[in-house]
């Protein structure tokens, strides 16, 4: 079981994500300049295929990643003892609590190298974000979350997200709150076993 | 006169469904339905299914929070005797209550359920079971406004 910090973000995966496809892009534009300046298909493929495949990369590759860590992660859980009673995948987050055992297994989008087995007790505060703003008739929410601190670092765990703001009575709000209501009480319940 | 009652009754519950008459309340009782958990909700139309499933708790606070409850109106007509139960699934959250579906049943097919007592005694928390839930990502366009 870690004992270390949990760090939701690896910085050089993080720079290398972003700065990496701009940098091979870059460098075959300058091959493409210096020696396909009449064109041709080698200036085809070194000006065209590298901003593609960055734009795909940008687009897929993350969440590859991350799917592909999380499974493995799942897998390793399940042979370790780990007994996976609840899991919520999230965008940028996912949760796997084993309440017999008062455990819970962290894995971050921007750290998806990286996993927290961790006792559930080093959980200080947990609760549910509604994101309600406005008032009156403007009152409403565009994302609905759970929240948790580990040692001090606090974890959000999105169970709604939206580009709209949505009515606090409506359906997508509700599930939300829902689903993060629902996982508060799992994580408290590990939290309780774990002490 | 009985046409203008018909079409009313469509948008009373407890409205008799042959004569139009008010019908009485026999029972009513709130059931959690563990089976059922948000993000999974599926229609059942099978009465044997909420024989089964349905757990019957006092009051609303009982149920945790992401498993649907299912509330239950037996009527009966006293014009005609007709009888009919009410079955409301709907997922509570907090003050409010998201309501997915309402059935009914005509012939009998819950008395099981009304006169029985000691009807299913399932675990409300389901601890056992392995679940599996993800968040909902919503995008619209930029002038579909809710």
């Amino acid at each position: 079981m870690n004992s270390e910090l949990v760090k939701k973000t690896n910085v050089p995966y993080l720079l290398s994500y972003i700065f990496v496809p701009i940098a091979i892009t870059a460098l075959c534009f300058l091959l493409g300049y210096m020696f396909f300046r009449d064109g041709g298909m080698g200036a085809v493929i070194l000006f065209m295929v590298p901003p593609i495949l960055s734009v795909l990369w940008w687009i897929f590759g993350g969440k590859m990643i991350f799917k592909g860590k999380r499974r493995q992660l799942t897998g390793n859980l399940e042979s370790s003892g780990f007994l996976p009673n609840h899991t919520f995948d999230s965008d940028f987050c996912t949760v796997i609590v084993d309440i017999e055992h008062g455990k819970i297994a962290l894995i971050f989008f921007w750290n998806p190298f990286r996993n927290y087995v961790l006792p559930a007790s080093r959980i200080s505060k947990i609760w549910t974000d509604d994101g309600k703003t406005g008032m009156g008739p403007l009152t409403g929410s565009s994302r609905v979350s759970f929240l948790f601190t580990i040692d001090g670092i606090r974890i959000r765990v999105n169970t709604f997200t939206s580009n709209k703001r949505w009515r606090m009575d409506s359906n997508y709000i509700l599930t939300g709150i829902s689903k993060a209501d629902m996982m508060a009480g799992v994580l408290t319940e590990a939290k309780e076993r774990s002490a | 006169m009985g046409l203008f009652r018909k079409i009313r009754s469509i948008f009373h519950e407890n409205w008799c469904n042959l004569c139009q008459s008010e019908m009485d309340v026999l029972h009513k009782q709130l059931y959690a339905l563990p089976d059922l958990t948000v993000g999974h909700y599926s229609s059942h139309e099978n009465p044997e299914y909420y024989l089964k499933h349905l757990v019957p708790v006092e009051k609303k606070a009982q149920i945790p929070a992401g498993i649907y409850a299912c509330g239950l109106h037996s009527y009966r007509c006293p014009q005609c005797e007709n009888r009919r139960v009410q079955l409301t699934i709907f997922l509570p959250v907090r003050e409010e209550e998201k309501t997915e579906e309402i059935l009914f049943f005509d012939h009998g097919e819950l008395d099981g359920l009304i006169y029985q007592q000691d009807c299913a005694r399932a675990d409300v928390k389901q601890k056992n079971r392995r679940r599996q839930d993800s968040y909902e990502c919503k995008q619209g366009g930029f002038y579909d406004y809710e």
